[in-house]
C-alpha cells in the first residue's frame, strides 16, 4: 500500500504525454469555464462535475472491488443532513462540520460493509441490503425531529458571499466541486495503482480465488466501501449546501442511489474516465421550463430543473 | 390486492423491498421460511403501525432484517452454508 520513492512518476504510470497534456488542457478549461459560460451552462457544468464525482466515490466499490452497492444515497444524504444539522442548529460550519458528516458516513459504511461482507453477501443480495439500510435511515430521518423530519431542513440564504460557512453563488460551488472531482480522480489513479488496488482487482475478477493466494478479502473490501462512503459523504455535505434544503424522500431516495450508479455504469466501470465523462454525455441539455414535471427518460431532468428555479 | 389497498405504479419498490425483507429473514432458500418470515414480517409490521406510528413500520422490518443478519445471518429457518 505504500508509494514507491518517487509517488508522482509512480501515479503518472504508463500514461502518454500525450494524455497528461488533455488532462491539462482539459483542467484549465474547467478552471476558466465559469467566465465564458453563462448562468445555464455553468448550473449544468455544476451537476455534470457532481455526477462526476459521486461516481467516482461509487466506481471505487462497485468498479474497484466489485461490490455492488445501490444504496450510495445513505452515505451522501448522511453525510449531507450532519454537516447542514450542525450548521443550522449550532452554527458549525461545513468546513468543520464535514469531519462529523465523513465520520458518521464510515461509520454507516462500516457497519453495512461488515455485515455483509462477514457472510460474503455478494451481487443482488449486498445491493439489496444496502438499499435496505439506505431506506431504514430514510424512514428514520421521517420521524427524526432534530433534522427536521418529513418537513425538511432548509438553510438559511441571505444572498451574500461567506467562504467560511460555504455559502454563496454558483461559483464558489462550482470550484468547489472542480477541486472535489479532481481529487478524486488523482486519489482513484493512486487507488488503482496501488497494492490496495491489485487486492480490489483480484477481488473482483473472483473473491475466492483471491483468498486463496492470501488476499485479506474481508479488509480490502471493508477499505473499499468505508473510502467510498467517505467520498460520497463530501459530495452530501457540498450538495446540502448547494440546495440549501433536505428531504428524507429525496436524499435517501432509492432513485437518488440509481443516479449515482449511472455515470460509472454508462462511462465504463472500472476506469477513470468512465465516470469523469459520461456525466456530461447524458446530461438531460433541454432548457427546462419552470413546469416541466417528467421523471421519465432521465432522472436528471427534474434535478437540472430544480437547479433552474434556485437561480 | 387492490380490493384492500390501493394500487400505484410506484409500489414496486416497496414490495421488492418487502419480500426481500421477508425472504433474508426467513432464511433464503427455504419454504418454510418464507411462509413464517412473510408472518413474522407482516404481524409485526402491523403491531409495530398500532403501538408506534403506521408510518415506522417499515422501520421496524428493516430493523428486523438487521437483527438477523447480526444475530442468524442464514436467516430464522436457513440452513448454515459453513
Amino acid at each position: 500500500m505504500t508509494f514507491a520513492r518517487r509517488p508522482l512518476q509512480r501515479l503518472v504510470g504508463d500514461a502518454s504525454p500525450r494524455t497528461l497534456w488533455l488532462l491539462a488542457i482539459l483542467l484549465a478549461l474547467l478552471l476558466v469555464a465559469p467566465a465564458i459560460l453563462g448562468k445555464y451552462w455553468l448550473s449544468v457544468l455544476i451537476l455534470a462535475l457532481y455526477f462526476a464525482y459521486v461516481g467516482q466515490a461509487w466506481n471505487i466499490l462497485m468498479g474497484f472491488a466489485g461490490q455492488l452497492s445501490l444504496g450510495h444515497a445513505l452515505y451522501a444524504g448522511l453525510g449531507g443532513y450532519i454537516a447542514a444539522g450542525l450548521f443550522f442548529h449550532y452554527g458549525i460550519g461545513p468546513w468543520a462540520g464535514v469531519f462529523a458528516a465523513v465520520a458518521t458516513a464510515v461509520l454507516a459504511g462500516a457497519i453495512v460493509g461488515y455485515l455483509g461482507f462477514r457472510f460474503s453477501l455478494a451481487g443482488v443480495y449486498f445491493a439489496l441490503l444496502t438499499i435496505a439500510f439506505s431506506e431504514f435511515t430514510r424512514l428514520a430521518f421521517d420521524h427524526w425531529e432534530w433534522a427536521g423530519g418529513a418537513g425538511g431542513l432548509f438553510l438559511k440564504v441571505d444572498g451574500g458571499t461567506d467562504i467560511v460557512n460555504l455559502r454563496g453563488g454558483p461559483l464558489l460551488f462550482y470550484y468547489v466541486i472542480l477541486a472535489l472531482a479532481a481529487f478524486a480522480f488523482i486519489l482513484c489513479r493512486a487507488l488503482l495503482e496501488s497494492r490496495l488496488g491489485r487486492y480490489w482487482l483480484a477481488i473482483r475478477e473472483d473473491a475466492e480465488a483471491a483468498q486463496a493466494v492470501g488476499v485479506p478479502v474481508l479488509r480490502c473490501k471493508m477499505i473499499a466501501i468505508v473510502i467510498s462512503a467517505a467520498l460520497t459523504a463530501l459530495a452530501g455535505v457540498w450538495n446540502a449546501f448547494y440546495y440549501n434544503n433536505l428531504f428524507p424522500e429525496t436524499a435517501f431516495a432509492v432513485g437518488r442511489s440509481i443516479e449515482i450508479t449511472l455515470a460509472p455504469i454508462i462511462g465504463g466501470l472500472g476506469t477513470l474516465f468512465g465516470p469523469s465523462s459520461a456525466p456530461s454525455c447524458w446530461r438531460d441539455w433541454a432548457r427546462p421550463s419552470p413546469t416541466s414535471a417528467r421523471r421519465s427518460a432521465s432522472p436528471a431532468s427534474s434535478r437540472s430543473s430544480m437547479a433552474w428555479r434556485c437561480w | 390486492m387492490i380490493t384492500i389497498i390501493p394500487v400505484t405504479p410506484f409500489l414496486a419498490g416497496e414490495y421488492t423491498l418487502l419480500a426481500f425483507v421477508i425472504v433474508i429473514v426467513g432464511g433464503l432458500g427455504s419454504m418454510t421460511g418464507a411462509l413464517m418470515g412473510g408472518l413474522l414480517i407482516g404481524v409485526s409490521e402491523a403491531v409495530a403501525g398500532l403501538l408506534l406510528q403506521p408510518s415506522l413500520k417499515s422501520m421496524f422490518s428493516f430493523g428486523l432484517l438487521i437483527l438477523v443478519l447480526l444475530l442468524r445471518p442464514q436467516g430464522l429457518f436457513g440452513k448454515s452454508s459453513s
